[in-house]
């Protein structure tokens, strides 16, 4: 595929062709964590390494097959970013690429270029899918790509190796439809800033909240489960915060066909001020994004201030339905019945 | 049931006219990720030629059934040598159903664990293949994505199922089977 724009020029960055002077700053920059980062063990760099920087530099700028681009930053090579393996077909390219300088980690460097790089793949290679592999512990890269709109798609189990230990990937993935309804404005961004996805950090205050507002918290509900439940449900997860704590959560699944909403709390000195509707707001507007045309969730049918919310907020009660449940694990005694959320 | 008896053999010239006339028939090629109507004798030799050379990433072997050749199948090597990917195309319909490409596979899982020492195989199958997803199922492949209308087949975008068995899960089983 023939090179079709040059440069794009972001707010902090541009993306320019490769040029004299990037393989001496890429070598002069160079950190063994950056090896680790793209899957590698970590390795010190030597004498050679401009010399074989600007040889990898030269090969992807004539490879036709990629676009490649350097990343400048006050006037700087700060890193690269690839679009390749171009199925034209199926009209979807990869992304790979990277911010290389370690100053310019963790601040915002990496969002910008990914999104310039998707306007650039949506609007004018006119794509219909981007997608990627990450290291499953590259959490810093993983969280930029979810900002800017990619799922996760799967896990490719012990698909590499560092040190001696097997690694899993992480594919990942946005479609042009998802795009543009991120562009139209429905996403996080507008709705006061306040609300957040789950980190592994508020861990500890999300169970504190639970047990204030009653519910059972068990060994489904340990540190590691969230985060598996991040993984397999990416922005589902949300935290309201205010004054630097938690004071609202709700998560939602999204299985390609239903959607269903549950662990909807707000803390107790923090009700009745339109938190628990911002929530589902946010919740419902994110589920419409990933294709779901309805939504479901369970409430104690005598639990009238619940059921009223949802009704407010245009959910009805199923008429006819009945609620099912059996026990999995059905070894211990059950005492505590039906659970809701 | 009892399992279906397959033979892996390597590919022969005579097998290049099946593979044409399976590439160009929409009802083999439904679930394929490649569109019907591709397959012409002198591309099929140069693929032939391709997979014969020394140095070829694949591993490609004819299935047989009662001495007929009834499809193809390979591992698509990755270059660090210690994983693969899997693809196969059951092409004669009169032995579908009864097993063969099952077999086949579990053959394949038997020479890349045990001979190629492999780490790892993985596949992937439009979405809408629930018969061969099943199959790879039962056969001890485990899901682990789907990529979203990753592929346009027919006019119709479809999603693409990725599954993947590790070493240890296809030995555990082979325990588990004694």
């Amino acid at each position: 595929m023939q090179q079709e724009v040059t440069t794009i020029q972001g707010d902090s960055v541009l993306l320019r062709p490769f040029q004299a002077g990037d393989a001496e700053e890429a070598a002069r920059v160079w950190t063994p964590e950056l090896t680790h980062m793209y899957g590698g063990t970590r390795h010190a760099t030597g004498p050679a390494e401009a010399e074989s920087r600007r040889r990898r530099f030269a090969q992807s700028t004539a490879d036709e097959t990629q676009h490649f681009f350097c990343i400048e930053a006050d006037g700087r090579y700060i890193g690269f970013a690839i679009l390749g393996k171009f199925d034209e077909a199926n009209r979807s390219a990869s992304w790979r690429g990277g911010i290389e300088n370690s100053q310019y980690w963790g601040r915002g460097y990496g969002t910008e270029v990914v999104q310039l790089m998707l306007r650039y793949a949506f609007d004018t290679l006119q794509l219909h899918r981007v997608h990627l592999r990450v290291a499953a512990y590259n959490v810093r890269a993983r969280r930029c790509y979810e900002k800017c709109g990619f799922r996760v798609e799967g896990i490719e189990r012990q698909s590499f190796q560092v040190d001696g230990e097997w690694q899993d990937d992480v594919l990942m993935a946005i479609l042009r439809e998802e795009w543009e309804a991120r562009r139209a404005g429905a996403g996080v961004a507008r709705n006061g800033g306040n609300i957040r996805s789950y980190r592994p950090g508020d861990y500890e205050a999300v169970v504190e909240l639970w047990r204030d507002v009653g519910f059972d918290v068990d060994e489904r509900d340990d540190a590691a489960a969230l985060s598996r439940y991040v993984l397999l449900n990416p922005g589902l997860f949300l935290i309201a915060e205010a004054d630097g704590s938690v004071v609202g959560t709700v998560l939602a699944s999204w299985d390609g066909r239903r959607s269903i909403v549950y662990r909807m709390a707000v803390g107790p000195g923090w009700q009745r001020r339109g938190i628990g509707t911002r929530l589902m707001a946010e919740v419902e507007c994110r589920l419409k994004v990933l294709g779901a045309r309805s939504v479901a969730l369970l409430a104690w049918r005598d639990d009238q201030r619940a059921v009223g919310f949802y009704e407010a907020l245009g959910y009805q009660i199923g008429e006819g339905v009945a609620f099912m449940m059996k026990r999995l694990d059905a070894a211990e005694e059950s005492n505590d019945g039906l659970e809701c959320c | 049931m009892s399992e279906a008896q397959v033979r892996l053999r390597p590919h022969t010239e005579a097998d290049l006219p099946h593979y044409v006339e399976w590439l160009n028939d929409p009802e083999v090629t439904e679930f394929t990720q490649v569109e019907a109507g591709g397959g012409t004798l002198e591309g099929e030799r140069e693929w032939f030629a391709r997979i014969s050379a020394p140095d070829c990433g694949t591993r490609n072997w004819a299935i047989e059934a009662d001495g007929r050749h009834i499809g193809n199948c390979a591992l698509h090597l990755h270059e660090s040598g210690e994983m693969a990917g899997f693809g196969i195309i059951m092409g004669d319909k009169t032995q579908w159903g009864k097993g063969c490409g099952s077999a086949a596979l579990r053959e394949v899982l038997r020479i890349g664990f045990q001979e190629m020492n492999l780490q790892r195989i993985h596949l992937t199958a439009l979405g809408g293949n629930t018969r061969a997803v099943r199959c790879y199922g039962k056969c001890g492949f485990r899901h682990e994505g789907v990529r979203r209308r990753h592929f346009l087949k027919r006019g119709k975008w479809q999603d693409v199922v990725c599954m993947g068995i590790l070493r240890e899960e296809w030995e555990a089983e082979q325990c588990s089977k004694k």
